[in-house]
């Protein structure tokens, strides 16, 4: 009398199913994390200009928003001039006082007017960065 | 008698198609439902500087000005004599200067941010990589 079933012959493949599931999950994970700080950007209306592609090395250490209304905002909180000059302050010295390696992007309404940018620019001019970059949205049919 | 069912042979060696394809469709969602998030930005790179009222202020600036300014309710790109309104000519103008001394862009705080970026864009589109952002009172 035989009470155990011979085993079968190949019969050794994996269930893919979980690791499919846990891979499925990190990637989600992991993609939506590296999105949210692109999310989090204020929506701002950039003149249109294809400008220049900003490499990852390149990335502003001070990104200072300036809506339709002339509001200056840093993260999505309103602030002053004086802000920004503390702001700026403290990143240079998180540079080791080299204002070379403080970079400013401006991301300023297309409408508003140049006084604004102009207020900031010249704070920031006062503090000895050499320069600050500003924001323009990339037109739909690519360059003009 | 037999009472197990015999398992088919060609099903044994292949891969459970269904949570891949689970997996495709979720990922296609994500990208869909992303892509209409974020818009692609660039900037442009300028230089700073303070336009300092008093003596001194004509020796520190190079003549190579664009003067950005609202005459008439309309934006004028001024660059030297010449008054000009649109973008072509005022490329084609500014690729004649010479690169390597560099523009200074002379923004009036009138204009609208608008044409500050087209002034900007413009001497990038010359050929002049050293251009300087002078805020104007």
């Amino acid at each position: 009398m035989r009470f155990f079933r011979a085993r079968r012959r190949g019969f050794a493949a994996f269930d893919m199913t979980p690791m499919i599931d846990v891979v499925l999950q990190l990637i989600i994970f992991f993609m939506y994390t590296s999105q949210l700080a692109q999310l989090t950007r204020t929506e701002i209306e950039m003149p249109e200009e294809p400008g220049d592609e900003r490499a990852e090395a390149q990335k502003a250490t001070i990104t200072i928003d300036i809506d339709a209304q002339g509001r200056l905002l840093v993260d999505g909180s309103q602030v002053s001039l004086d802000d920004i000059d503390r702001l700026a302050h403290l990143e240079l010295q998180r540079a080791g006082g080299d204002p070379s390696r403080v970079s400013v992007l401006i991301r300023a309404d297309r409408t508003l007017s140049a006084s604004h940018v102009n207020a900031v620019g010249m704070r920031l001019a006062e503090l000895g960065l050499p320069g600050f970059r500003l924001g323009t949205k990339v037109p739909a049919g690519g360059r003009r | 008698m037999r009472f197990t069912q015999r398992r088919d042979e060609d099903t044994q060696g292949r891969l459970p198609m269904t949570s891949m394809i689970d997996v495709v469709f979720l990922l296609l969602i994500y990208f869909m439902v992303t892509a209409s998030f974020s818009t692609p930005e660039n900037d442009l790179a300028s230089g700073l500087r303070a336009q300092r009222e008093g003596g001194g202020q004509a020796a520190d600036l190079q003549p190579q000005i664009l003067s950005v300014l609202l005459e008439n309710g309309s934006v004028v790109y001024r660059l030297g004599d010449r008054a000009l309104t649109a973008r072509d000519r005022l490329v084609e103008l500014l690729s004649r200067l010479n690169k390597e001394a560099g523009v200074f862009v002379r923004v009036s705080g009138e204009v609208p941010v608008e044409a500050a970026a087209v002034a900007l864009q413009a001497c990038k589109d010359a050929g002049i990589t050293r251009v300087t952002y002078v805020p104007s009172t």
